[in-house]
């Protein structure tokens, strides 16, 4: 449950706003990121109350991934990992598509 | 929406009466929404970062082994430091588990240094847990320090702890297709070891499906078969630890192995 260690991080850097009410939190997750969006806003959902943040939504900005291939140097979406490039190559770097980022706190 | 601005909607909206027109009450924007770009496993990485400049600088080897439970990780430690200590350097360990002292007495029995870390409820080893934990080990200057990590294919992937190297272990009972259904663990390690060779000939089991799998999801893999029980591959493991001892410290993204993560471009 690697999903409630996010949340926690999460709170943390939420902890300085808590002094006005915010009414959406905006994180951007990569889909290589190894984390289950539905489970991080259950896990957030069970703190939410304990954390002063009752009224507030959990909002996930899906990120899909982008690979760069090393043998035909195009760039491709990938959605999940151990898929080819549309060559045929498994040979790829990871462009995009970790990113765990919290990237808005919105007001109420 | 508002037609006359294009404001949204759920900013106050002040009418005069009487008259045929609108105004708003703006609130300056930046103050309703605020805009950042915080990693949320910044302080993870900040200390994880803090571990392996630490240990590279008492000369120190780290080995991040995760792995299935069951997949014979004490077991490899065990055999290691009663078959090979005299080949390598003095040998540490920090065993990660979510209760008992078990496996921190198997390998002392076998004559190593080890600390326990019990996590309790928790899925996986951190950076602070190991920052914690090497503290009270006080592993000597030059040390190899093994972290066996909870047994688990999914969360230990996210977290750097600091090390050097990563490992993943299976074994031949575990089936074909742990690879293919943990992709993150196994495309995130250098060395895949597949254990219990031994029991090759009584379950199903292909070999060359997983080296396949391993192959499409992380092409610069090694991937190790052996036993613990019969020492089958040790020879191969005594080269890999000793080439990991020698080679210097790589860099913080080096687990994420062929697929990992251009640092220098940014996110989409």
């Amino acid at each position: 449950m690697h999903e409630l260690s996010i949340i926690n991080a999460l709170l943390k850097y939420i902890q300085p706003y808590l002094n006005r009410k915010i009414k959406c939190i905006k994180i951007e997750v990569g889909s290589m990121s190894c984390i289950d969006p539905e489970r991080l806003i259950g896990c957030f959902d069970w703190v939410k109350a304990t954390a002063g943040l009752s009224d507030t939504q959990l909002i996930i900005d899906h990120h899909p991934a982008k690979a760069s291939c090393q043998q035909c140097h195009q760039d491709f979406s990938l959605t999940q990992l151990g898929q080819p490039c549309p060559c045929g190559s498994y040979d790829y770097t990871l462009l995009s598509g970790q990113q765990l980022t919290l990237t808005e706190i919105e007001f109420a | 929406m508002c037609t006359h601005c294009g404001c949204s909607s759920d900013k106050a909206v002040l009418t005069e009466f009487a008259s045929d027109h609108h105004s708003h009450h703006h609130l300056p924007a930046e103050s309703q929404t605020l805009h950042l770009q915080q990693a949320l496993l910044a302080e993870n990485e900040n200390l994880a970062e803090q571990n392996r400049h630490g240990l590279h600088q008492q000369g120190m080897t780290c080995i991040n082994l995760m792995g299935t439970p069951g997949a014979g990780k004490t077991a490899l430690l065990e055999a290691t430091l009663q078959m090979l200590a005299n080949d390598l350097p003095p040998i540490a360990i920090l065993e990660g588990d979510q209760q008992t002292l078990n496996d921190a007495n198997r390998v002392k029995a076998a004559g190593g240094h080890v600390v326990q870390i019990n996590t309790g409820t928790g899925c996986h080893l951190d950076a602070e847990l190991i920052k914690t934990g090497l503290e009270k080990l006080a592993p000597e200057p030059g040390s190899l320090i093994f972290i066996e990590n909870v047994g688990n294919l999914v969360c230990p992937a996210l977290f750097d702890l600091g090390e050097s190297h990563r490992i993943a272990m299976m074994a031949v009972t575990d089936g074909n297709d742990k690879p293919n259904k943990y992709p993150h663990l196994f495309s995130s390690c250098e060395l895949i070891i597949i254990n219990k060779a031994d029991l090759m000939g009584y379950v199903d089991f292909d070999l060359n499906t997983v080296q396949q799998a391993i192959a499409q999801l992380n092409p610069q893999a090694e991937v190790l078969l052996l036993s613990t029980k019969t020492q089958l591959g040790f020879d191969q493991w005594r080269e890999w630890l000793t080439t990991a001892t020698n080679t210097g410290y790589l860099n913080s993204n080096h687990f994420l192995g062929t697929h990992q993560e251009s640092p220098t471009l940014p996110h989409d």
